[in-house]
């Protein structure tokens, strides 16, 4: 009798064990922790930029042109006087935008596709694992540069540019992914139990992928902050006077021998931003996804 | 598959918005001019009948002529080495960084050394190429004036020209040294653990030998793989460290055509890009079956 009321509940008391357990071995992981935390101060600042930047980004003062850190401008001041920290923060909105939606962009897009390819297989998988190889053949940055030029330039279709540039390697893992899945015991079951295939894809594969996914995603972000900073210190990202990372880099370049401060605070950014997403992700993975270790 | 890559190259250059017909008259608006230039270039012509001719003499060694009535060719041809270089110098680097960097750190697996270097390696894989190729350039050409802070002489005089590429080719190379120095030390591992490292140790077998002979080359199977992979990467830090650094290379060819609307200088790049793609993943395979004779077909 016990052994049934066991079997019944097995499935919710699993998946709350299997959580607190996944939880527990992520917190045994220092570095993966303090990742997590970064990036999201990084995401907290960028939703809150408005409240936490000391001035408006586009605040001039032109009695403090160029001018060392003092309590006034806690960073300094950029050659048009507007203040280093609050163009940071308001940064941070900017790049973080373009991480998280690009990301999320290729991933709407890129699953659904990659899904379709590895279940049906057959030509169907055949013309799309090709095209997926050949716009693999293009380097990221030239693709995403290439399009953010066909696009034109702004903070929307730099985001845009990435997130295509992102989606060929998102459907190259969904297809793997599918391929391996949609051999599983369940999706015999399920076809038995008269699921049709959108059931199939949806219910029962791509739960079980979501582990992958979100690694890939974690691990897509910071590819996507480091392409707006190279978009837009190229001028084909996002535009001044708006303020990213990579345009305040941009505006910095000419005044290197006379102010490097300028360059060095959002290059700092960058790399922390960039960091910590990569360890959280790298964490994430060993956690989640303990095929795939290093 | 170059095939698909050169359609999509070419519809993806049409699809960049502009009049190449103006630019190409000389901003001169007048019908009759735009006309001829049209009808010079097969502008008017369907866009399959513009494909066709473009890839028929681009087959016969033909890219056409940029803006400048300049052979697209001839000038993709003279930038290619410089990159080239660069592209070679920086592998150096991180050859002689990564590699051996690996390996100490799988042999010495769990001690300060291995957590020192694989911290660094991590900061290395997240700072982007072009903001460490600014702060170089704050450092050594600014403040020390050690070196240059850009520019190219060309490989007549050795000397100035080495002079000029030694900070871009370390900028470069270090990040792919952080690349190259995990995916070493994850496969040394991965050797280290076998069966066959554990019978050289059991012949009674020196560590020296037992490291560099039995394990270390097995290694460098999956290392091959990793350096082709991440051609993609070096061809985005070039076109990046050559604008940092005024070098007027492939990749500062590259982002100027896209910058300036210029359809076949464009569409010869990206073309070329995609060819040398191809040719290095062919150059990977047989490496890969010279060290690995059991995937050697016959």
């Amino acid at each position: 009798m016990s052994i049934v009321v066991q079997e019944i509940e097995a499935p919710r008391v699993a998946g709350r064990r299997r959580l607190r357990l996944l939880t527990k071995r992520f917190l045994r992981r220092p570095m993966a922790v303090g990742g997590l935390l970064v990036a999201l101060a990084f995401v907290i600042v960028a939703i809150f930029a408005p409240l936490l930047a000391p001035y408006s980004p586009g605040h001039t003062d032109f009695d403090a042109v160029l001018a060392h850190s003092s309590s006034k401008h806690l960073l300094g001041t950029d050659d048009l006087g507007r203040d280093v920290l609050s163009r940071l923060i308001w940064g941070t909105r900017a790049s973080m935008q373009v991480g998280v939606f690009a990301t999320l962009l290729a991933m709407v897009v890129a699953v659904p596709i990659g899904m379709i390819a590895g279940y049906y297989r057959g030509w169907v998988d055949q013309v799309i694992a090709r095209l997926t190889d050949v716009l693999l053949a293009f380097p990221f940055l030239i693709l995403a540069v290439g399009l953010a030029a066909i696009l034109g330039p702004s903070l929307l279709n730099a985001t845009l540019a990435l997130g295509i540039g992102s989606i060929p390697g998102f459907i190259r893992i969904a297809r793997g992914e599918t391929l391996a899945l949609r051999e599983e015991d369940y999706v015999p079951a399920a076809v038995l139990n008269g699921a049709n295939d959108a059931t199939i894809i949806f219910r029962h594969i791509l739960p079980n992928m979501t582990n992958t996914l979100i690694v890939q995603a974690t691990l897509t972000i910071p590819g996507a902050i480091l392409g707006e900073a190279i978009l837009s210190f190229l001028g084909v990202g996002v535009q001044p006077p708006t303020s990213s990372w990579g345009t305040m880099l941009q505006e910095a370049e000419p005044y290197l021998t006379q102010a490097q401060r300028l360059s060095v605070y959002p290059g700092v950014a960058i790399i922390l931003a960039v960091l910590a997403f990569n360890v959280f992700g790298d964490g994430l993975r060993d956690v989640l996804d303990p095929r795939t270790t290093r | 598959m170059l095939v698909v890559a050169s359609i999509v190259v070419f519809g993806g250059v049409r699809a960049i918005p502009g009049n190449p017909a103006i630019a190409l008259g000389a901003e001169n608006r007048d019908p009759a001019v735009i006309a001829a230039v049209k009808a010079k270039y097969l502008l008017d012509k369907p866009l399959p009948v513009q494909y066709g001719h473009w890839i028929w003499l681009a087959v016969q060694g033909d890219l056409g002529v940029d803006q400048r009535q300049l052979s697209v060719g001839r000038t993709i041809a003279s930038r290619l080495p410089i990159s080239l270089e660069l592209a070679a110098l920086s592998m150096i680097v991180s050859v002689i960084v990564g590699i051996p960097t690996g390996v100490i750190t799988a042999v010495r697996r769990g001690k300060p050394s291995d957590y020192a270097a694989t911290g660094v390696a991590l900061i290395g894989l997240s700072v982007p190429h072009f903001w460490l190729g600014l702060m170089a350039i704050i450092w050594f050409a600014v403040d020390l004036h050690w070196l240059p802070a850009g520019g190219y002489v060309t490989a007549h005089h050795p000397i100035a020209n080495l002079k000029h590429l030694l900070l871009p080719a370390v900028v470069l190379g270090i990040g792919f040294a952080a690349v190259l120095m995990r995916q070493m030390r994850s496969s040394m591992l991965d050797s280290l653990g076998t069966d066959y490292v554990r019978t050289a140790r059991a012949k009674g077998l020196s560590e020296w030998s037992v490291v560099c002979k039995h394990a270390f080359r097995n290694s460098l199977i999956t290392v091959t793989t990793v350096l082709g992979l991440q051609l993609g990467a070096l061809i985005s830090g070039i076109v990046t460290i050559e604008v940092i650094f005024g070098i007027p290379g492939f990749g500062s060819l590259t982002i100027d055509a896209i910058n300036q609307r210029d359809y076949t200088l464009i569409q010869g790049v990206v073309l070329v890009v995609a060819c040398g793609y191809v040719i290095v993943n062919l150059l990977v395979d047989v490496v890969y079956s010279l060290l690995n004779p059991r995937i050697r077909t016959i």
